[in-house]
């Protein structure tokens, strides 16, 4: 075994022996646990709700039976969103867009997109879901329990002993670090490995769950060895370990709620109102005799003799709010956009920050997966409606409805709105490159902390 | 003549306006026992720091089997041992466990349980002591394992920072034997120590420093416990 193994090995060994590795493994084991039954629990409590709730809509529609079209369009639709499996490994961003949209057919409740500071575990004082649990408490438990890998050597004298008799200073320092990257990862992988299995089996993606799962091991790997870094270059134990849970404090709590507030001053998004006002002025302005035309001309061609003149202009004054609603959409998805860039740059100062916004992308629970649920429920409603006229317009002179025609309309309903969960992997964004950096400062660091090894004796 | 095992050319070393080692000049052979005397701030310590290569000479040259220190601590270090006046091993670990440890970190390769054992043995630590934590150690046997690593690691030269303070007399004599032994074996060992009587006991050559520099050189066989003593009186009366 080479000198690096060899202190790796010897490492390893006096965690267990002193305790820290004991701890360590039970209490992120025990809180890993019961953070993913908690919401494994709890998705699998919600996932029939859901289900049963969006049922019930359903049902409200089918029972509908010979109703006026127009007022069934104003009876609207709990459009209910299918619980994420992903929620058992990270909430992320969708956590806060609400888990139903109200849609009627010419109507629907204000899209509800909050900022995107809301979105990941930096606005949130206390940790949710088992990412944001591992990259909260296994950093604050390595400052606690490794603050002394180096520092207490060099004050007992065993560091000055061992490099004065020709032990390397680089496979000293190397070998801290892999025990304690080693020990970090031991601790995170049994709760992972459950939480990612339950995922997994419930429909997340086996290449997401395993890029999530692989962002928080880089994240709390590079925390390890900046545990190791930090020990080397204090002066003491009690100063390697004030400096470090100073470091956690920055790095966990302070850095992501200064960029989440910097993201809000810097980048502010338009109120939801706002757009519905603006939006809602710009469709009373709109005449729609142009695209009347067309639809009355595809509805004859595909064989409807006289389509309902009530339903074409209906249809006509949709597809023309529904372009409209469409570019209202884009300041908001736009300053969205932009705040979750500029959240992904700032959370570069933080390897935790970055490896949980990453992780969220990763495992598709990010603020993308948010605009897919928001654009989806558009599309949903747009196309509820243009089903309900274009069934009206069938009917000729009639202005009822029926049995067949509602559960069209449901069907169109639903199959906007299948495979929104967090099935759909997403990108690691910016904060991607801040692990990517990080990664590098932690070893630069290393050769910072074998120069300070090398001094010892 | 071979190539000495240690050879200290007109090392002088300062830190800042201070002049701690002022121009040392010394070499030793295989089995001979060097003791270097003086009391605190004659630049003993930092003597034998530029042999380990903890210390950069600020002029002349250290060469430990031929290597240049400065540009080849690590390497001049696997040919040596140190043992200081306070060995500092992994408490939380036993005897063997810290040999079996420091034996491959600094020797390079790992070594088989029976060679380990032969060597504490050798070193003389009793052996209902090889498996106990070294939390309940005293110095004497934190300083056999010392040597017990220095016999792993096979060191050429030994280097000992006040071996025998703190210890009884009993360990005093013990640790003496155990030095004399090496020696005769062939390991080559400098000392720095203000125990007269040990020195005496011990070396083949005693050297005698004063503010950073060899001022008295004696032969311990053709002296008596009191000449050593008049001599290192007589250095620092100034009635030489």
């Amino acid at each position: 075994m080479n000198a690096i193994g060899i202190v790796a090995a010897h490492e390893w060994s006096a965690f267990f022996r002193r305790g820290a590795g004991w701890w360590m493994i039970v209490v992120v084991g025990v809180l890993g646990t019961l953070t993913v039954v908690g919401e494994f629990g709890g998705w699998a409590h919600e996932a029939p709700e859901r289900e049963a709730l969006g049922q019930t809509e359903a049902d409200q529609w089918l029972g509908l039976g010979d109703t006026h079209i127009h007022e069934a369009a104003h009876r609207g639709y709990f459009l209910v969103r299918p619980a994420p499996a992903a929620v058992i490994l990270d909430r992320g961003s969708l956590d806060f867009g609400g888990s139903a949209v109200w849609l009627e057919a010419h109507r629907r409740n204000s899209p509800r997109l909050r900022a995107s500071d809301t979105a990941a575990m930096v606005s949130r004082a206390v940790p949710r879901g088992l990412g944001p649990v591992l990259l909260w408490l296994i950093p604050l438990l390595l400052a606690l329990f490794l603050h002394g890998i180096v520092a207490d050597e060099r004050a007992d004298g065993s560091l000055a002993f061992a490099v004065s008799s020709g032990a390397p200073p680089t496979s000293i320092v190397l070998g801290k670090a892999a025990a304690a990257c080693g020990l970090a990862w031991a601790a995170a992988i049994p709760p992972m490995v459950l939480g990612g299995g339950l995922a997994v089996a419930n429909g997340v993606n086996v290449p997401g769950a395993a890029a999530w799962g692989g962002t928080v091991l880089v994240g709390v790997g590079v925390f390890a060895v900046l545990v190791v870094v930090v020990s080397a270059a204090a002066r003491t134990p009690l100063a390697s370990l004030v400096t470090l849970l100073l470091i956690w404090f920055g790095m966990v709590l302070l850095v992501p709620k200064l960029a989440a507030s910097a993201t809000q001053v810097l980048a502010p998004i338009p109120s939801s109102q706002t757009i519905r006002s603006d939006a809602e002025a710009a469709v009373d302005q709109l005449d729609g005799t142009a695209t009347q035309r067309r639809h009355l001309e595809r509805l004859q061609d595909a064989g409807v003799r006289d389509p309902n003149p009530a339903a074409v202009s209906a249809m006509a004054l949709e597809s023309d709010a529904a372009a409209l609603f469409a570019r209202t959409f884009e300041p908001l998805e736009t300053g969205m956009e932009r705040q979750s860039r500029l959240l992904g740059l700032l959370a570069i100062l933080s390897p935790i920050a970055s490896a949980d916004l990453a992780s969220d992308g990763l495992l598709g629970v990010g603020d993308r997966a948010q605009f897919a649920f928001e654009r989806r429920a558009e599309s949903a409603r747009i196309a509820t409606h243009m089903a309900l006229n274009e069934g009206w317009a069938r009917l000729g002179d009639s202005d009822r409805g029926s049995p067949e025609l509602w559960a069209e309309v449901v069907e169109v309903a639903r199959a906007r709105t299948r495979d929104i969960d967090g099935s759909t992997a997403g990108g690691p964004g910016l904060a991607g490159l801040g692990l990517v950096l990080w990664t590098l400062i932690a070893t630069g660091g290393i050769r910072v902390a074998i120069r300070h090894v090398g001094r010892a004796a | 003549m071979g190539t000495p095992l240690l050879h200290v050319d007109a090392a002088v070393k300062r830190f800042g306006a201070n002049t701690a080692v002022a121009g040392v000049s010394l070499e030793l052979a295989a089995g001979e026992v060097v003791c270097l005397l003086g009391p605190n701030g004659a630049g003993k310590t930092t003597t034998l720091k530029m042999i380990l290569g903890l210390e950069t000479p600020s002029s002349g040259r250290v060469q430990v089997a031929g290597i240049d220190v400065a540009a080849r601590s690590g390497d001049a270090r696997r040919r040596m041992a140190y043992i200081p006046e306070q060995v500092a091993l992994h408490e939380a670990f036993s005897g063997i466990e810290n040999l079996r440890y420091f034996a491959a970190l600094v020797g390079g390769s790992s070594h088989a349980d029976d060679h380990l054992e032969a060597c504490l043995e050798r070193a003389g630590l009793q052996r209902d002591a090889w498996r106990r934590r070294l939390a309940g150690y005293s110095k004497g046997m934190r300083q056999k394992v010392g040597v017990a690593i220095a016999l792993a690691k096979k060191a050429e030269l030994l280097v000992l920072d006040e071996p025998t303070s703190g210890l009884d007399p009993k360990s005093a004599s013990e640790f003496t034997s155990l030095i004399r032994n090496l020696a005769q074996g062939g390991a080559g060992v400098i000392m720095a120590t203000h125990d007269l009587f040990r020195a005496k006991d011990m070396a083949t050559r005693i050297l005698i420093l004063k503010d950073g520099r060899i001022v008295r050189t004696l032969d311990p066989n053709a002296s008596t416990y009191r000449d050593v003593e008049e001599a290192y009186l007589g250095v620092f009366e100034g009635s030489e």
